[in-house]
C-alpha cells in the first residue's frame, strides 16, 4: 500500500491508499458526522450523513477511498442543509421518551440532532406500532430504531453469527406527492423512505430447527446508536452520565480485551461502588458475552485478622504454593520472589504445560515467543486454526478471524475434530476440516508440506514428507469432441470416448490425518490459498495438551521459521502467558500446600471464602496490575471496585518482601523475558482515534538458538467410541464467570452450569439418552455424575464436558478428547 | 423598606428652647412632674391593643405568606388524575444539581416501565438553587414551602416517602406555579409539528 497525500478542509494529510476518507479524517481529528459507520466493517451507507465534496463531487466519505491529490471539503452549505434534513427525518415519529431511555446522554441520535440544530420538523407520516422483542440478553424496541443497520453489519462482519436481518415494517406509506426528492432533497428523502420501510429482525436460517446462530455477545446493543437495543441487565438501572468509566482489561480469557467497567454507588443507603455494566470501544474492540455480562464477580470480603494470621502461619509451614493462571503479573512476581526467598515449589500445571510448549517452540523457531498477535491476525488474509474450539475458547479471536476474512478478502482453514455450525456459517471462504481426535501432529506435518518453504526446511523433514507421496497412474475415461469431415465434405462434431493414463500423486499424509481429501477438496484448498500473502496460524489448547505436544511445538516452530505464518499460541487461561514468563514452575506438589485460587491445604480464594482455612483475596475486577494477553501485550488492569480485605501483597509484606503497592512491582517484571521497566501509571490504557492501541506495551520475542530436531508422526491410540471433549459452554471460562449472577440467569441454555454436559443430537441418539437425564461418565477409573443436556450449536457425535469449575474427569493438562463409558443413573 | 404609619422618614432637628437660668430649669422639672404626658404613651398602647392592629406575628401560630418562587424543602408531586408518580427517573435533576446532593435509584418494574425505587436529597449539601425543579421535564420535583426543619437527622426530611404527596392527600396537592412551571404564554412559543393523521 502506497502513501498518498490528500487535502481535507485545506489541511494536508498523509494517508495510506485504499483507506476510507472518513477513517482518514477521523484519525486526523477532523469531524465528519456519521451514524451508520463502524470503523472495522464495510460501509453500509445507511445514514449518508458522512457526505463530503471530493474534487467538487459529492461522495460518501465512509465508502470513498482516498486517492492521491484528493481535495475534500467536509462542510458546504448544501451538505449542511441535507444533513439537517436527514436528522429531521430521523426525528419524525421517534418517541419523545429520552427521559426514560437508557441511551439518553450517550445517544448518537441526540448528539447529531443537537449538532445539526434540528429544532423543527417539516415532514410527517402516520406512525405504526413496532415490535418489541427480546433476543437473548438484548431487548430490541423497534420504535426507537433508526435503521442504521449497524447491528446487522457488526453481527455479520465482526462477530460472524449473522443472526440479524431486516423485515418489512408495514404501516403507513409516505405521501410522495407532498414529500419527494424535490421537496426534501435526494439523500434525505432516500433516508426517510428507508427508515419507514424496514425493521430489524432475528434471522432464522432454518425454520425447522429453533436453533438460532446468536451467541448472545451483546455487540449489537453496544453498537446501537439509539436506545433501540439495550442489554437487559442494564435496562432502567442507571443513567449514562452517572456512571464512572474505568478502562481495564477483561479477566475471563487470554485475549485480554480492552473494556470499561462502569461503576456507580450501589444505592442511596449504600455508598459502596457497584459495576452497572461494561462497555467496549466498538470501533476498535469487540468483546464477547462473557466480558459484557460476566462482570459481577467481585469479592466483597472484609479484613479478617484471624484468618490472615492463619494464612501467615500456613505460608510459614508450606512447602508448595499451587495457583491458577487467573492472577496478575505482579502477583506472579510476588510468588516467584517468595519462591526465591523461601524455596517454595510453585505449582501451576496448566501454565507449566504452556511454558513447556513455548520452550519447545522456541527451540526450533529461533524466537523466545511466537510472533503473531491479534493485530497481525486482523491484517492477514489467510488463516489456519488448529486445535481450538474458537467459539468457546476465545470468541474474540473468532470475531477477528471472521472480520479479517471478510474485510481482507481472505480465506481460512479450520482444523478441528468437532464440526462447528457457527464456523461453517461464518464466511464462504472458511473451510472446516474435521480430522479425528489426536491427529494434530499429522495436521501440522500437512501444514509444513503445504506452506513451508521447502528449501529452508531441514532435509529430513522434506524427505519424510516426500515419503508419503507416491505416484500412481490412473486410467481415466474422457469424452472428447472432435471435428471430423464427413463423406459430404461437411465438418461435423463427433463425441468420442478415449481412455487416458493420468499420473497422480497420492499423499498418504491424508491417511495419517484421518481425513479423506478428494481432488475437489484439494482444488478448493488451492483456490483458498491463491493470491494470499499474509498468513496467520491460531494454535489452541488441544495441541498444547496433546500427548505429542513436545514434537508438535517443535514442528510449529519450524513452520513459523520457514513459512509466512505468524503463529499465535493461545494461552489456555487468562494470564497463562504472563505466569509462564515470570514464574519458575515446578512439576508436582510436595508437603503442605497453600493454594491460590487452586486446591491446597490452606486456600487463598478470590471467589469468596466459605471454610475455616480459606482467606479472601480480591477478584480480578478489584485488582491493580497487568496481564500478558494473547497478543504478547502487557495490558493494565485497573480496579473497578474497592477491595477491603487482605491481598497477596499484605502476606508478602509480612513474609519480609517489602513494597508499598502491588503495582510497584510492574517495573520489576523480568526484563530478560522481554518486559520493560515501565511503571504502572505510565502504561496507556486505550485506543487512539486512529485505532492505534496504546494499551501497555508489546513484549518482543527474543532471539534464541535453534538446535533441536523433530520426530516423525507417532502413533497414539485412536480416540474412538464415546468421545467427549473438554470445552466450556459459550460465555463460561472460570470460577469468575460461574460466579456472575447475570450469566447464571442466561436465557440461552448453553450459558450453563458446571454439572451439565452438553451433547449433540447425534450423541444422544447413539447413546440412547434423552435431554435432562443423569449420567455417569467414567474413564480410567475416574467417575463423575452429570446431567446430560442437548446443547446448541454442536454438530457430530460429541458431548462437551465443561471444566470452568474444575472437572473430576479432566484436569487442566489432560488432552481435551477422551474416550469414556457413559451410563444412565437411575433415580 | 416599608414605611409604617406614624413614623417619619427623616431626622427631626431639635428647635426647642432650652432652659437657661436656674429658675427656668426649676419650673421645667415641676411642669413635667405633674403633667400627664406619662399616660399618653400608655394610651397609644391600649388603643392599638383594643383595636387589634398589632404588627407583630405571633410565630409559630402565625406565619408570613410565601411567594410562589420561594425555595424551601422539595416536594415530589403526583399526577392529579391518576395518582401516579410524576417522576420518570430521567435523572436530569441529578445531572444538573451543582451541589451533587440528589441521588435516585431506578429499576424496571412489573409493567416493564422505569420505576423510581428511591429518591433522596442531602439537605446538608443542598443550596436550594432550584435548578432541579427548573430542569424537571415532568414538573415532578418542585420546591415546597416547608422551611421549618427540626429533627435529629437531616435525612429525615428528604427520602422519597417524605417528599411524595401522600396518596390520600392527593386532592390537596396544588399545581406548582414556581420554578420550572409552564409560563402563561407557553402555547405561543411552541413550534407545531405537522401530523398526517
Amino acid at each position: 500500500m502506497s502513501e498518498v497525500t490528500i487535502k481535507i478542509d485545506k489541511k494536508e494529510i498523509k494517508a495510506v491508499e485504499g483507506e476510507s476518507v472518513l477513517n482518514v479524517a477521523r484519525a486526523n481529528g477532523i469531524y465528519i458526522p456519521a451514524i451508520c459507520f463502524l470503523k472495522r466493517t464495510s460501509a453500509s451507507m445507511a445514514c449518508k450523513l458522512c457526505m463530503v465534496e471530493a474534487d467538487g463531487k459529492r461522495v460518501y466519505s465512509c465508502n470513498a477511498k482516498v486517492k492521491e491529490g484528493m481535495d475534500i471539503v467536509t462542510h458546504t452549505e448544501e451538505i449542511e442543509h441535507d444533513r439537517r434534513k436527514i436528522m429531521e427525518a430521523y426525528c419524525v415519529n421517534h418517541p419523545l421518551q429520552c427521559g426514560v431511555c437508557d441511551k439518553s446522554g450517550e445517544c448518537e441520535l441526540q448528539d447529531n440532532t443537537m449538532f445539526q440544530q434540528v429544532y423543527e420538523q417539516f415532514q410527517a407520516v402516520q406512525d405504526t406500532p413496532r415490535h418489541i422483542s427480546i433476543w437473548g440478553s438484548v431487548k430490541y424496541d423497534g420504535a426507537l430504531c433508526i435503521m442504521c443497520k449497524r447491528c446487522i453489519t457488526v453481527c455479520k462482519e465482526m462477530v460472524g453469527d449473522d443472526a440479524l436481518t431486516t423485515m418489512a415494517r408495514g404501516g403507513a406509506e409516505i405521501d410522495e406527492e407532498k414529500y419527494n426528492k424535490e421537496t426534501m432533497g435526494k439523500d434525505p428523502f432516500g433516508i426517510w423512505k428507508a427508515i419507514n420501510k424496514n425493521l430489524i429482525d432475528k434471522k432464522i436460517p432454518n425454520p425447522d430447527s429453533r436453533e438460532n446462530p446468536c451467541t448472545d455477545c451483546g455487540e449489537c446493543a453496544a453498537v446501537c446508536p439509539t436506545g433501540a437495543m439495550i442489554t437487559k441487565d442494564f435496562q432502567y438501572t442507571s443513567n449514562a452520565w452517572e456512571l464512572e468509566s474505568i478502562p481495564s482489561t477483561c479477566a475471563h480469557c487470554s485475549v485480554g480485551c480492552h473494556l470499561y467497567y462502569e461503576v456507580k454507588y450501589e444505592s442511596i443507603g449504600n455508598n459502596e461502588k457497584k459495576i452497572y455494566r461494561t462497555k467496549n470501544d466498538f470501533h476498535f474492540q469487540s468483546i464477547c458475552g462473557a466480558g459484557r455480562f460476566g462482570y459481577d464477580f467481585e469479592n466483597r470480603a472484609r479484613k479478617d485478622e484471624r484468618t490472615f494470621k492463619k494464612a501467615i502461619e500456613a505460608f510459614k509451614e508450606a512447602k508448595t504454593i499451587a495457583f491458577s493462571s487467573l492472577i496478575t503479573n505482579e502477583e506472579a512476581l510476588i510468588l516467584q520472589k517468595l519462591k526465591e526467598k523461601y524455596g517454595y515449589k510453585l505449582v501451576n500445571n496448566e501454565a507449566k504445560n504452556y511454558q513447556n510448549f513455548l520452550h519447545e517452540f522456541s527451540k526450533t523457531s529461533g524466537n523466545s515467543l511466537y510472533t503473531g498477535s491479534v493485530d497481525e491476525l486482523v491484517s492477514s488474509n489467510f488463516f489456519v486454526s488448529i486445535g481450538t474450539s474458537l467459539k468457546s475458547d476465545s470468541p474474540v479471536l473468532r470475531y477477528s478471524l471472521n472480520n479479517a476474512v471478510k474485510m481482507n478478502k481472505g480465506a481460512a482453514i479450520y482444523f478441528h475434530p468437532i464440526l462447528d455450525p457457527l464456523i461453517d456459517a461464518m464466511q464462504k471462504n472458511i473451510l472446516s476440516v474435521n480430522h479425528p481426535a489426536g491427529k494434530e501432529e499429522a495436521v501440522v506435518y500437512y501444514l509444513l508440506d503445504m506452506f513451508a518453504n521447502k528449501e529452508a526446511l531441514p532435509q529430513e523433514i522434506v524427505s519424510y514428507l516426500d515419503s508419503f507421496k507416491s505416484e500412481t497412474t490412473e486410467t481415466v475415461e474422457e469424452v472428447v469432441k472432435e471435428k471430423v469431415t464427413n463423406k459430404e465434405g461437411e465438418e461435423e462434431v463427433v463425441e468420442k470416448t478415449i481412455t487416458k493414463d493420468v499420473k497422480k500423486i497420492v499423499n498418504r499424509l491424508y491417511e495419517e490425518m484421518g481425513v479423506y481429501i478428494t481432488d475437489d477438496k484439494e482444488k478448493e484448498i488451492e483456490k483458498l490459498i491463491a493470491k494470499k500473502d499474509k498468513y496467520s496460524l491460531i494454535v489452541g489448547e488441544d495441541v498444547i495438551t496433546h500427548p505429542r505436544s513436545k514434537n508438535i511445538a517443535r514442528l510449529l516452530g519450524i513452520l513459523e521459521k520457514t513459512s509466512l505464518f505468524k503463529v499465535v499460541i493461545v494461552p489456555p487461561k487468562t494470564n497463562s502467558l504472563g505466569v509462564a514468563l515470570i514464574c519458575d514452575l515446578d512439576d508436582s506438589k510436595e508437603g503442605y500446600c497453600v493454594g491460590y485460587n487452586a486446591e491446597g491445604d490452606f486456600r487463598l480464594t478470590a471467589s469468596g471464602a466459605t471454610k475455616e482455612n480459606e482467606l479472601d483475596m480480591p477478584a480480578l475486577n478489584q485488582q491493580e496490575g497487568t496481564f500478558v494477553n494473547v497478543s504478547r501485550r502487557v495490558v493494565p488492569l485497573n480496579p473497578a471496585l474497592d477491595y477491603k480485605g487482605f491481598t497477596l501483597g499484605d502476606i508478602a509484606n509480612k513474609l519480609e518482601i517489602i513494597f508499598e503497592y502491588t503495582v510497584d512491582l510492574t517495573e520489576e517484571l523480568p526484563q530478560e523475558k522481554g518486559f520493560k521497566p515501565i511503571c504502572f501509571d505510565e502504561l496507556g490504557s486505550g485506543f487512539e482515534v486512529s485505532g492505534f492501541e496504546n494499551r501497555g506495551y508489546q513484549i518482543q520475542p527474543i532471539e534464541t538458538k535453534t538446535s533441536e530436531s523433530v520426530e516423525k508422526i507417532a502413533h497414539i491410540d485412536d480416540i474412538r467410541g464415546t468421545v467427549v471433549y473438554r470445552c466450556n459452554p459459550i460465555k463460561q471460562f472460570s470460577a469468575y464467570t460461574a460466579k456472575s449472577t447475570i450469566l447464571a440467569s442466561d436465557p440461552i441454555p448453553n450459558g450453563g452450569w458446571a454439572d451439565n454436559i452438553y451433547a449433540s443430537e447425534e450423541f444422544l441418539v447413539a447413546n440412547k439418552l434423552s435431554d435432562g437425564e443423569r449420567v455417569r461418565l467414567s474413564s480410567d477409573g475416574v467417575q463423575e455424575e452429570l446431567i446430560v443436556l442437548k446443547g446448541e450449536k454442536i454438530d457430530g457425535k460429541i458431548a462437551l464436558v465443561p471444566n470452568f469449575l474444575g472437572s473430576k474427569l479432566f484436569s487442566d493438562t489432560d488432552y481435551r478428547f477422551k474416550d469414556v463409558t457413559i451410563e444412565r443413573v437411575d433415580g | 423598606m416599608m414605611e409604617r404609619e406614624g413614623i417619619k422618614n427623616y431626622i427631626e432637628v431639635d428647635t426647642r428652647t432650652r432652659p437657661v437660668s436656674r429658675w427656668q430649669q426649676f419650673t421645667q422639672v415641676v411642669r413635667r412632674s405633674v403633667s400627664i404626658e406619662l399616660l399618653k404613651g400608655l394610651k397609644i398602647v391600649f388603643g392599638v391593643w383594643l383595636k387589634d392592629e398589632s404588627h407583630t406575628l405571633i410565630y409559630p401560630k402565625e406565619k408570613l405568606p410565601l411567594g410562589p418562587r420561594y425555595r424551601a424543602v422539595h416536594k415530589l408531586l403526583r399526577l392529579v388524575e391518576s395518582g401516579n408518580e410524576r417522576c420518570i427517573g430521567c435523572g436530569l435533576c441529578e445531572k444538573i444539581c451543582i451541589a451533587q446532593c440528589i441521588r435516585m435509584e431506578t429499576k424496571i418494574d412489573e409493567d416493564k416501565r422505569k420505576e423510581v425505587v428511591d429518591y433522596s436529597i442531602n439537605l446538608g449539601r443542598c443550596i436550594f438553587c432550584g435548578y432541579c425543579a427548573e430542569v424537571c421535564p415532568e414538573l415532578a420535583i418542585v420546591h415546597g414551602g416547608r422551611y421549618e426543619n427540626v429533627s435529629e437527622q437531616r435525612a429525615h426530611y428528604v427520602l422519597k416517602d417524605d417528599m411524595l404527596t401522600p396518596i390520600d392527600l392527593l386532592k390537596q396537592q396544588e399545581e406548582f406555579p414556581g420554578y420550572g412551571a409552564i409560563s402563561p404564554d407557553a402555547d405561543s412559543k411552541i413550534k407545531k409539528t405537522p401530523l398526517e393523521y
